[in-house]
């Protein structure tokens, strides 16, 4: 075992793990803000990857359909918001309600999409980053490092606008009590709409870098979700840097076991590594104790 | 209940029972016998998903996970010689045991966590079968599960899931009217006053969550022997979902609540003669439509009609 292969499977595993850490923080914020688990937010990562899809073939530059594409599904994503998920938010059992409401949606939009653009693969072509760059004696490809980067710049931003704008501190204020919020003058309902369309975005956004990558298809999502889901979990849910840093612990993971083990095992291992955690440590890594979480 | 209510209750079991026996006699096609079977093979599993989504209001998402396990341990005991009651029963008491192991492990997470971690759970279950290739032979499924001696014919196994499915309804309703769906209604209303009152809630919660497990390993191992097929889908998501959809579609917390909704999913898209995308949507509409319209689902629905406005309240399943 070399060590180049080693260096080599962790970058694709950083690669991997910024697409993770894109869409579990898109499920996280909904998660911290509206106390819901959108399970449709994988079929919002394809239908993004699709729409961003579109647009590149219509001529938009690549780095701008990055920004267009995820901004339009966040914006289409209120729809849902006001349609589905806030009448049920008033009822006592709204999680399990939601959970249920959203795992119907995502069916629908999954099997809507294959019914519209069937179960092909389709390609980002002429491929906007061809090309690798030499990172010692590995290589990387270009797509992969304008991943990683589009990522860092994305979380950049995000903490910027959580910690350093007036709209940023009454999200974060929403976050931790939405009574206490409303009491001090913020508008909670609006602020609930704009986490559940950055959170959606965030998945779209995903989902066209990893259509860029690898390939958009109508599964591309579901076939992802349970990761994220994890990420989410291990990082404690509405986490933020909790799930910046399991993603990429579980990129990280399932590139290495993929290529050192065996990749028929690389998913079975990350199932057992979070099975294990949650024995010990059921709030997540980063989570409050139990019980503290509303 | 009234005298004449449980008179006219027995006489509408009577009535269902005849019914389901003589099905095979009214000259219905081998096909519709067909989707009888399997609309009873679903409806033990939806009964079992319903001891922890309906009565102690514990969020699981594990049918995927416990119908696969139950379907490849009884499928792989049977094809290396095990005779098929005892391939069954042992399929069973693996899934019990993991149930506990898993309820163990994970029940002391909040809330809809759980879900999450029993979601996980069918993805093992899922990625053992699609892996362990000496076992399972992977994708490819598991051909020529034998079927039960006494159930032969497809008639035979009709029967077979008929008597099967009565039992499970049996034991639900068992369940329900004990102290111990008391207990479990007690959970679902309110968690912290359990508590407080004494209930051991944790202890309910693993036997509650254990029973529906060996459903829906029953559920699956059935499945198994009548199909004489077995593949890694059977563990997948969508196992998960349909079952979810027939408790929720057919009244959470009811006795009757999943065989109605095990029906209605199994024969609604073939009345409608849909394709499988088409099925699938279907479902997800369902699925969205009952949670948002009709949230306590058909059956509570239609005893308040039939019940000209007696109105019990929906959580009460007495």
């Amino acid at each position: 075992m070399s060590p180049d292969l080693v260096i080599q499977l962790a970058l694709t595993g950083v690669a991997l793990g910024a697409i993770y850490a894109l869409v579990a923080v898109g499920l996280t914020i909904v998660f911290g803000l509206l106390r819901i688990i959108n399970f449709a937010h994988a079929q919002f990562l394809m239908l993004g990857a699709f729409l961003g899809l579109a647009l590149y073939q219509r001529g938009v530059p690549y780095l701008a359909v990055l920004l267009v594409a995820p901004a339009m599904f966040g914006a289409l994503s209120l729809l849902i918001d006001r349609g589905i998920i806030r009448p049920l938010l008033r009822s006592k059992s709204f999680q399990a309600d939601t959970l249920l409401a959203t795992l119907g949606l995502g069916l629908v939009l999954e099997n809507g999409a294959q019914a519209a653009w069937g179960a092909q693969p389709y390609y980002f072509s002429p491929p906007p980053f061809p090309g690798v760059l030499p990172v010692g004696s590995a290589f990387l490809p270009t797509q992969s490092a304008v991943t990683v980067a589009v990522a860092a710049a994305v979380f950049a931003t995000l903490w910027v606008f959580l910690h350093r704008t007036r709209l940023g501190t009454a999200v974060r204020a929403t976050a931790q009590s939405r009574e206490t919020a409303a009491l001090v003058g913020v508008e909670t309902e609006r602020v609930l709409g704009l986490a559940f369309a950055v959170g959606s975005g965030l998945a779209a956004l995903g989902g066209i870098l990893l259509g860029t990558l690898y390939s958009t298809n109508f599964a591309m999502g579901s076939s992802l979700i349970v990761v994220a889901f994890i990420i989410v979990i291990l990082g404690g849910p509405g986490h933020i840097p909790g799930a910046l840093v399991a993603s990429l612990v579980i990129g990280v993971t399932e590139a290495v076991a993929g290529g050192l083990v065996n990749p028929r095992f690389q998913r079975l291992v990350v199932m057992l590594v979070f099975l294990g955690v949650l024995m010990l440590r059921p709030q997540g890594l980063f989570g409050r104790p139990v019980g503290d979480a509303p | 209940m009234t005298g004449t209510a449980r008179g006219w209750r027995a006489a509408a079991v009577a009535v269902l029972a005849a019914a389901l026996l003589g099905l095979p006699h009214f000259g219905l096609g081998a096909y519709a016998l067909h989707l009888m079977t399997l609309s009873g093979i679903a409806g033990i599993a939806a009964l079992g998903l319903n001891v922890t989504n309906g009565y102690l209001g514990v969020l699981n998402l594990a049918p995927g996970a416990f119908v696969g396990l139950g379907a490849y341990a009884s499928a792989v005991l049977s094809l290396a010689g095990w005779p098929v009651p005892v391939s069954i029963s042992a399929a069973l008491a693996m899934a019990a045991v993991v149930a506990v192991v898993v309820a163990l492990a994970f029940l002391r997470m909040r809330g809809f966590f759980f879900a999450l971690a029993t979601l996980a759970v069918g993805e093992v279950v899922a990625l053992l079968a699609l892996n362990l290739e000496d076992v399972t032979r992977g994708p490819l499924g598991l051909p020529g599960i034998p079927r039960p001696a006494v159930a032969t014919s497809s008639e035979a196994y009709y029967y077979l899931v008929v008597g099967a499915s009565a039992g499970a309804t049996a034991l639900v309703a068992l369940v329900a009217r004990s102290d111990l769906g008391l207990y479990f209604t007690a959970i679902r209303e309110n968690e912290k006053k359990a508590a407080a009152l004494g209930l051991p809630v944790y202890q309910f919660k693993v036997a509650g969550f254990t029973i529906a497990a060996v459903l829906m390993a029953l559920s699956g191992a059935l499945l198994a022997h009548y199909l004489e097929y077995i593949d890694p889908y059977v563990a997948s998501l969508r196992t998960t979902t349909e079952t979810v959809l027939m408790v929720v579609l057919g009244g959470r917390g009811t006795v009757m609540g999943p065989l109605v909704g095990a029906l209605a999913i199994t024969l609604v898209p073939e009345l409608l003669r849909a394709a499988p995308a088409a099925r699938l949507i279907l479902y997800g509409a369902a699925l969205v439509a009952t949670i948002m319209l009709l949230p306590e689902g058909v059956v509570p629905g239609l005893r308040r009609v039939i019940g000209r406005g007696r109105t019990a309240p929906a959580t009460d399943h007495r």
